[in-house]
């Protein structure tokens, strides 16, 4: 069978831009909305086409080993991005908490190897409750703040097993 | 000789013969891993579906958006209009707002929006001149309170026209009153009120008192006693269970629930989840669910009215006229009744429409039914007045949210 002339010997498949574009058409579409509300997954689905652009192909196996070991983060994250998303859509304080409070999460996410797992869940709870107290009757909120706990205590005691088990591997090979 | 070595398939290296009965271990704990992610998945992809249902309901954004504006930006508008600002915050039936305004030279016509109507359930357009008389009420208010002395005609071009009042608007001196100042903070209260806190004498008296020359021969009746409160309420719950009964009742009345956030936004009128008297939870889980049905509303509205608004009102008031088939009276009975509301609200006290036995009562004199509850109404009133609209009043218990309205510039008529 004849090699399709879009194949470059050395240079990815063209199949695998395909990702790429997934994400980048649905996030251009995005910002051509009326919603201002729309820029915040547009943002999210066009800066990922722009990391998908690397090519991947060669370190695909380390791609999923690390996805699948932070996808309680990834969740976590997710969450939080809902929480401003509801955040962004309530009246007066419950917006700003709801704001902050997401956006605390995805901070204590980033910095949760270099946190200890009781002040992460701490930081977790003080970023979640209020936002969730105040609205406590909108149901979504709560749930989706009960599940924020959850999938991030989850993930900070998963972050400081692996560095745990990261520690463990140095002194025994010194062994 | 090491054992391991003799035997055959063995492994010589002793980590890996350590790590054989660890692999199987680590597959089940892989799979139960997996297992949870994959529910910590759904359960994450359903709330962030969940949340999106309470964006897209409005949810958290209970009296907000442009259906609500006109609440807040009445006191913008700038010259005649500011009035017709105040004119449309008046309550009406079903929230049908059934007015338009036309402004001339120092003076504005009130017009009765025809299409605007709630059909069987106001079969001879009773409530809809009620309504008209209380956002003229506001009109007027409104007028004194920003300098001008209002002259009002009503009905100029006669009873049947949709031509309401025409009024000329001279310079004068301000006076805002204490009802004008609580023009933007009335709103029909569904909740229920606080039980066994009955409205003083004083208070009564003083309501019963608001009505002046311009309000005619209408005048408030009070039903307050423990007798009369619950024949009231009695007849409430009857008249509301004939009205389901009655499928273009039922149906006309329906047609004004709004329970979509996009509609609300759009519509900007008509009865609410969030008006309706119903707890935050309540009211929230309303949204997020999928809309209720006629008969569900129609249930529900049966037990609010059986459990809630007869069981914890205060007292009854009938505004009455001499003839409730005049549109001059009614005109001065919903001036009156707004004069009332808007007494209420500044002293505390909550008030809900409940217009069940006079809608029946029509319902019953256009279809040739025998006339229960027309002659109910005749009973209770004195010799020679007539029910125009009857309300609740009580303390409440929560303060009411706002109900939409459509902005100055929809009721403008060129």
């Amino acid at each position: 069978m004849p090699r399709s002339p879009c194949v470059v010997p050395g240079h990815p498949h063209p199949r695998a831009f395909q990702p790429k574009v997934g994400l980048f058409a649905p996030g251009a579409i995005c910002f051509t909305t009326a919603g201002p509300l729309w820029y915040l997954p547009g943002a999210i689905l066009v800066g990922s086409g722009v990391a998908a652009l690397t090519d991947l192909r060669s370190e695909t196996s380390t791609l999923r080993a690390t996805i699948d070991r932070n996808w309680t983060s990834i969740l976590t994250a997710v969450l939080a991005l809902f929480y401003v998303f509801l955040g962004a859509t309530a009246l007066g304080l419950a917006g700003v908490l709801g704001i902050l409070g997401g956006l605390a999460v995805l901070a204590v996410l980033a910095f949760r190897t270099r946190l200890a797992p009781a002040l992460g869940l701490a930081l977790l709870a003080v970023a979640t409750v209020p936002f969730a107290l105040l609205v406590w009757w909108s149901f979504a909120v709560p749930l989706i703040g009960i599940l924020l706990i959850a999938t991030g205590w989850t993930a900070l005691r998963s972050s400081a097993q692996h560095t745990g088990k990261r520690s463990t591997g140095v002194v025994a090979r010194s062994d | 000789m090491d054992l391991l070595e003799k035997s055959p398939g063995r492994h010589v290296d002793d980590q890996r013969e350590v790590a054989e009965p660890r692999d199987s271990r680590v597959t089940r704990r892989t799979l139960l891993r997996r297992a949870g992610l994959g529910i910590g998945t759904v359960l994450v992809a359903g709330s962030g579906a969940l949340g999106y249902r309470a964006y897209d309901q409005g949810v958290l954004q209970v009296g907000d958006g442009p259906a609500y504006a006109p609440w807040s930006s009445w006191r913008e508008q700038n010259g005649l209009l500011r009035l017709v600002g105040a004119a449309i915050l008046a309550p009406s039936p079903h929230n049908a707002q059934p007015w338009l305004f036309e402004i001339g030279s120092g003076r504005i016509d009130l017009y009765a929006d025809r299409a605007r109507w709630t059909g069987a359930t106001d079969p001879f357009r009773r409530e809809q001149y009620v309504g008209l008389g209380a956002a003229l009420e506001n009109l007027v208010l409104a007028a004194k309170a920003n300098g001008y002395a209002p002259q009002v005609t009503l009905l100029p071009d006669g009873s049947g026209s949709s031509h309401v009042a025409r009024i000329e608007l001279a310079r004068s001196s301000p006076q805002a009153s204490a009802l004008y100042a609580q023009i933007p903070n009335r709103h029909t209260n569904r909740y229920a009120y606080v039980q066994g806190k009955r409205a003083p004498t004083a208070a009564l008296d003083a309501m019963a008192g608001l009505n002046n020359s311009a309000t005619g021969d209408a005048r408030l009746f009070w039903f307050a006693g423990a007798a009369q409160r619950s024949l009231i309420g009695d007849l409430l719950i009857e008249a509301t269970e004939a009205l389901m009964a009655d499928p273009d009742q039922s149906a006309s009345d329906y047609a004004w629930f709004r329970q979509n956030w996009d509609e609300i936004q759009r519509q900007r009128d008509g009865i609410t989840i969030d008006a309706a008297g119903l707890s935050d939870l309540v009211a929230a889980l309303a949204k997020l669910l999928p809309a209720q049905s006629q008969t569900a509303t129609d249930n529900a509205w049966l037990a609010a009215t059986r459990n809630t608004h007869t069981k914890t009102a205060a007292g009854y008031g009938i505004v009455a006229v001499r003839d409730a088939d005049h549109n001059l009276q009614r005109l001065q009975g919903g001036r009156l009744l707004e004069r009332i509301h808007l007494w209420a609200s500044g002293n505390g006290i909550a008030l809900h429409h409940m217009n069940q036995l006079t809608e029946r009562a029509d319902r019953e004199i256009q279809l040739g039914l025998a006339h229960r509850f027309g002659d109910q109404l005749t009973e209770l009133m004195p010799s020679g007045w007539q029910a125009l609209s009857t309300f609740r009043i009580g303390y409440p218990t929560h303060t009411p949210h706002k109900s939409p309205r459509r902005s100055v510039a929809a009721v403008i008529v060129t």
